[in-house]
């Protein structure tokens, strides 16, 4: 019978899916950054001048700051002078329907089987489809208008709804909240933005797409997601980038609003380049996500699946500041060859009988390493706060770590705080019963992983649950011990 | 269709020597074998290691199915070749819906033997109808596998699944114990179903009791880890009424005490 | 890069240099310790292990050397373990031979004041390379504690019972430092108490606890401290194959009080219990933090440490797992729960796991919550009013660790001491 590691050399890991690169005329602003970089990006967008002062104020704090370093994966100081913070594609003109936009860039949405069509696959499904530093095109905008729900890229958001843009971008993560959010303020070239007014219920999914294609750069996306008194949206992200042996930089900033009694489910499915089984390449996934509860029984609910990236620094969060809101964090992370990750989550109960829940799955394979890394807080004025965490690690192979570092702090006595947390082995046991009703090792893997998983698997968006179970597998395959 | 000659075996990184010593049994097909022993006598060691479960090192001997040598197969390869073991202690997986692991386990079978993969409603049809006979309950094909299940429906849910995966050669390891006697019926009903002359059933057990419900034509004694004795249905009468002892001693073999007195 | 440490204050070099030519064992080392000392300097609250805890004040104190001071034994009577005992007494640092009582032990088992030790054998001192400031500023001044080392094979009956005592002002500070090895096959059990009276003082403790192959070490730790008094001590254990250590800490009263337990286990199949139960009242703040490092495989380790905290009590726990790469077949456990009584409290926990092998079973729990109301009503409506029934509940909360006390009189103080911390308490002191 093959050992554990005579069956992880015969699979050397598998082939990144998503590893083309799209041959493209582009542009791209001089490498380095600087205030006139700052004012090139904002002068590229015809942006106001409050928000060039905006970002040039980001800067200034950006400055004074430095590369954290209390994360888990080690990371050298990153040339920041060395990326390009602009580079899109060259669009003659600005297309005026779908079937204008470029045909290569069509075709690569194509490859990566999200075709820009309004029928079809995706007929469930808005997308925004973000291409290096540029949004190219947004599907289903018109049918959305009808209803009020405004749903395009963050700089057409600048032109269209300055009041709203002005409003709430940073109201939730400030411009100096920390070293690489202070970078994507100054530097953010496009993203999502969505506002969904009064009592509407989101009929599709909103999605984004998000593509890094060009060498060289980095993605600075920044969305900001507003659901108005009594609205419901679902929002989904997928990522990818081309295979390369140099790491990107993707730094990116989600901002979420609720009201009173919206909510927002936020869903990441995050592919991003790994790197090879020798850790060259890779993305470094360095994301800022935070919610705001602002309004009374609102309620955000992240869901990622993290299965790409070279290293993975995020912490998508919640801030319960209204009475009876509710935030989750359902989480399945997976590191495999020499994939790294710290992520978790930061649930502050600022509001009275706040509730919230984590979910963090987290699976080590290969020489992988992860850390869940948790924050929950409960202030003085969480009257009644309730939260339960569960975090579960799984090791497949005798090369990975798996990490555990929650917070705890309360100052309120009625608060009820839980935390439990295992780490094991994938079970052996299972693996064998289910070799032994015929499934191969590779798939009784995936299926104990799955079922490993399900609780939060169960929190994805249809669209996305079949995709990321797949991905899943995929991911883990060459890991089997 | 299964053939083990002398077959010598250990537990893996434990120094408690042989625990199977040069074993012998032929299966041919539509055949029904009874294993009988006392406790510690190595019945579950075979079973495992014809399943080809990790931590057990064949010292010697062969086992070859349908000619094929079946200790160089994987678990999966051994499956597809149509070989069952239904678990003394089945597994639970904790996430995973019964019914969608024996559909992944049927359709990863008929793909290794090259046959058409089987699609969800035909699946279904299938598997509640098999549920039915062996007296699965509906709610229990939702729920997660063996999670949570009584020791009686773990039992179900093996025969459940040799049910639909329909093997050539079925290892049943103490299917019997923990069953109340309807549950034994069931089950017993379930083999029964399958019996046929192209099958092969090897029935593991300490009593004789199910070898009421489930009448075998050949039973063996497991001793020590050696078949010390061969015999038709009427052995496993014997052993019920005198004591694995009295055969024992007729055998000429000792056994240490605690074995006998577990044997009762 | 910032800051992250606080300056001592001029008045420890100004202590160091009074003190020094009085220090027994080697000068020179104690000089390079000190200077170790300040470099490193007082750890802020940027520095990950002391984030909930704050030195500030206590860098800012212009520390004094104990004076000398005589405590009468009667004065001590409610710190002493009957029985069958033996006791070593130190008061301000210094140990009091006539409060000492080590007549009749067993032979193979040697008790000796550290500072005869060290005059013995300098290299005791040798943490002139500290990571760890406190352990420097201990290496550089400390002179009293127990020297303590049981032969092979010995299992001693009686149990020792190491009493730390302060006296006097709060500017006080000493630095006792314990030493002890249970060699192969033996068996230990101690008892250590430190009781602060008068307005307390600085302790820095400091303890090496080492436990050869299949040797068992038993402790009972109680702290009973004053309001301004000031405890922060380390434990470092280390454990050989199939050793067996475990340790049971009542923390009561002290403006700020830290445990620290690094423990190493390095033989297979050792066996580690880490328990405790931390009560804070007002103004006072208990840091519990714990690093227990599987470096063989097939150990086993649990820590179980329950906090109550009622009205302007801080508590903080951190308890880490770690497991090497080759500590496969690791067993380890953690639970940390905390009751909190009042609108003015805090608790900061945080159970950690860092794991590198793969066939392990490792968990932790941390739970923060109020009273079960259900077992309060129930209580009231068999006429029991609302302060008692809760000081019956949080008793009962930590009863479950008292238990594991190994000295009835251990487990009796605790008692008291925890009664006497809950509101309602003074009403179930018969029960005990």
């Amino acid at each position: 019978m093959a050992t554990a590691l005579e069956t992880v050399q015969e699979y050397t890991g598998h082939e990144y899916k998503y590893g083309f690169y799209t041959d493209i005329e582009a542009e791209y602003a001089p490498k380095g950054l600087d205030e006139g970089i700052i004012r090139f990006i904002s002068a590229k967008k015809q942006e106001p001048a409050w928000l060039t002062e905006w970002r040039l104020d980001a800067y200034r704090r950006f400055q004074a700051m430095e590369q954290p370093d209390w994360q888990k994966p080690e990371v050298g100081i990153i040339d920041l002078q060395a990326i390009s913070y602009y580079a899109a594609p060259v669009q003659k003109e600005k297309p005026k329907s779908l079937d204008e936009i470029d045909p290569e860039i069509r075709r690569t949405y194509e490859k990566l089987g999200i075709p820009i069509e309004e029928q079809k696959l995706l007929s469930g499904v808005a997308v925004d489809y973000v291409f290096d530093s540029v949004s190219v095109a947004t599907t289903f905008k018109e049918k959305l208008k009808e209803l009020g729900i405004v749903f395009c890229s963050i700089s057409e958001a600048v032109q269209e709804h300055p009041e709203l843009v002005r409003k709430y971008l940073g109201s939730v993560v400030p411009q100096g909240d920390n070293y690489f959010a202070a970078l994507n303020s100054a530097v953010f070239t496009d993203g999502s933005f969505v506002y969904v007014p009064k009592g509407v219920r989101c009929p599709m999914e909103l999605s984004t797409y998000f593509r890094i294609n060009a060498a060289g750069t980095g993605q600075f996306e920044r969305t900001l997601i507003i659901a108005d008194e009594g609205s419901y949206v679902s929002y989904l992200e997928g990522c990818t980038a081309p295979q390369r042996d140099e790491h990107q930089l993707h730094a990116a900033v989600v901002e979420l609003v609720t009201l009173d009694d919206a909510e927002i489910k936020y869903s990441t499915v995050q592919n991003w380049y790994p790197g090879d089984h020798e850790g060259r390449g890779g993305v470094y996934n360095f994301v800022t996500k935070r919610g705001l509860c602002r309004g009374k029984r609102s309620k955000i609910s992240w869901t990622q699946v993290e299965t790409g990236s070279a290293i993975t620094w995020k912490y998508p969060s919640c801030v319960l500041q209204g009475d009876d809101s509710i935030g989750e964090f359902y989480s399945v992370a997976v590191t495999n060859n020499k994939q790294q990750a710290d992520t978790g989550t930061k649930m502050t109960h600022i509001g009275k009988n706040t509730r919230s829940r984590i979910v963090s799955k987290g699976i080590s394979a290969g020489r992988g390493d992860q850390t869940y890394r948790g924050l929950v807080r409960v202030l003085k004025s969480a009257e009644g706060a309730r939260n339960h965490t569960q975090c579960d690690s799984m090791l497949i192979g005798d090369q990975c770590g798996a990490h555990t570092v929650p917070y705890i702090e309360v100052k309120n006595p009625s608060a009820k705080v839980e935390h439990e947390a295992t780490t094991s082995k994938i079970s052996e046991d299972q693996l064998f019963y289910c070799r032994a009703r015929g499934v191969s090792e590779e798939d009784a893997v995936a299926l104990v992983v799955n079922g490993f998983c399900r609780e939060v698997m169960d929190e994805l968006p249809m669209e996305f649950a079949v995709e990321a179970r797949k991905l899943l597998g995929i991911s883990l395959e060459g890991s089997v011990g | 269709m299964l053939k083990i000659e002398n077959l010598h075996a250990e537990i893996e990184d434990v120094d408690e020597g042989e625990i199977l010593k040069g074993l012998d049994l032929e299966v041919r097909p539509g055949e029904v074998h009874a294993i009988m022993g006392p406790n510690g006598s190595g019945k579950s060691t075979l079973a495992y290691i014809l399943a080809g479960r990790d931590g057990y090192e064949v010292t010697e001997g062969s086992v070859t199915f349908e000619g094929e040598d079946l200790l160089e197969m994987e678990p999966e390869e051994r499956a597809a070749a149509g070989l069952f073991l239904a678990f003394q202690y089945p597994i639970e997986i904790p996430g995973v819906a019964n019914m969608y692991f024996l559909r992944t386990a049927l359709n990863a079978i008929k793909k290794a033997r090259g046959e058409p993969e089987v699609d969800a409603a035909s699946f279904m049809r299938l598997l509640r109808a098999q549920a039915e006979i062996v007296g699965v309950r509906p709610d229990l094909l939702k729920r997660e596998v063996n999670f949570g299940f009584s020791g009686g429906e773990k039992k179900r849910n093996e025969i459940l699944q040799m049910a639909v995966l329909q093997p050539k050669l079925a290892i049943l390891d103490e299917t019997d114990s923990g069953l109340d006697i309807d549950a034994l019926r069931t089950v017993a009903d379930g083999v029964n179903q399958l019996r046929s002359p192209e099958r092969g059933i090897v029935v593991i057990t300490h009593y004789q009791r199910l070898l009421d419900y489930i009448v075998p034509d050949h039973v063996h004694v497991l001793v020590s880890g050696q078949i010390i004795r061969s015999g038709g249905k009427e052995l496993a009468i014997e052993l019920e009424e005198k004591g694995y002892a009295d055969v024992l001693a007729r055998a000429g073999v000792s056994l240490p005490e605690g074995a006998l007195h577990a044997a009762g | 890069m910032p800051v992250r440490r606080f300056d001592p204050s001029p008045g420890y070099a100004a202590l160091f240099d009074q003190v020094k030519g009085a220090l027994p064992g080697d000068g020179a080392l104690r000089e390079r310790s000190f200077e170790r000392f300040q470099e490193l300097g007082f750890p802020n609250q940027r520095v990950e292990a002391w984030k909930y805890t704050s030195l500030k004040t206590l860098a800012e104190r212009e520390p004094s050397a104990p004076a000398q001071a005589s405590v009468g034994l009667d004065a001590l009577e409610p710190y002493l373990l009957g029985g069958d005992v033996r006791r070593l007494v130190f008061v301000n640092g210094r140990l009091a031979e006539d409060l000492s009582s080590i007549d009749g032990l067993p032979s193979g088992l040697t008790v000796e004041g550290f500072a005869k030790q060290v005059r013995a054998n300098g290299a005791l001192l040798a943490d002139a390379e500290a990571e760890r400031s406190l352990t420097a500023l201990n290496a550089a001044m400390a002179e009293g504690g127990a020297a303590i080392a049981l032969a092979d094979g010995i299992v001693v009956e009686p149990v020792l019972q190491l009493l730390f005592v302060t006296t006097g002002d709060p500017s006080l500070m000493v630095n006792p430092r314990n030493v002890v090895r249970v060699g192969k096959e033996a068996t230990l059990r101690l008892a250590e108490t430190h009781v602060a009276l008068g307005e307390g003082g600085f302790t820095n403790l400091v303890n090496e606890f080492t436990v050869d192959v299949d040797g068992t070490l038993e402790v009972d730790k109680l702290q009973f401290g004053a309001p301004g008094s000031v405890l922060i001590g380390q434990t470092a254990m280390r454990l050989g194959e199939r050793a067996r250590l475990s340790q049971t800490t009542i923390t009561a009263g002290g403006n700020l009080v830290r445990n620290e337990s690094l423990v190493r286990l390095e033989g297979r199949h050792t066996d580690l219990h880490l328990n405790g139960v931390y009560v804070p009242v007002s103004g006072e703040h208990v840091d519990t933090v714990i690093r227990v490092e599987h470096n063989a495989p097939d150990c086993e380790s649990n820590q179980f440490y329950k906090g109550i905290l009622q009205t302007g009590g801080h508590a903080a726990f951190a308890g880490k797992i770690f497991v090497d790469q080759i500590a496969q077949k690791t067993n380890a456990y953690q639970q940390n729960d905390n009751l909190m009584l009042s609108r003015d409290a805090e608790i900061d926990t945080k159970p950690e796991l860092e794991i590198y092998a793969d066939d392990v079973k490792c968990s932790h729990g941390a739970t923060v919550g109020e009273l079960d109301e259900t077992g309060l009503f129930y209580l009231r409506s068999r006429g029991v009013d609302l302060a008692t029934a809760e000081a019956i509940l949080s008793f009962a909360f930590a009863g479950e660790v008292v238990e594991k006390l190994i000295h009835e009189d251990s487990q009796h103080q605790a008692r008291r001491l925890i009664l006497e911390r809950l509101d309602g308490g003074e009403k179930l002191a018969e029960l005990i």
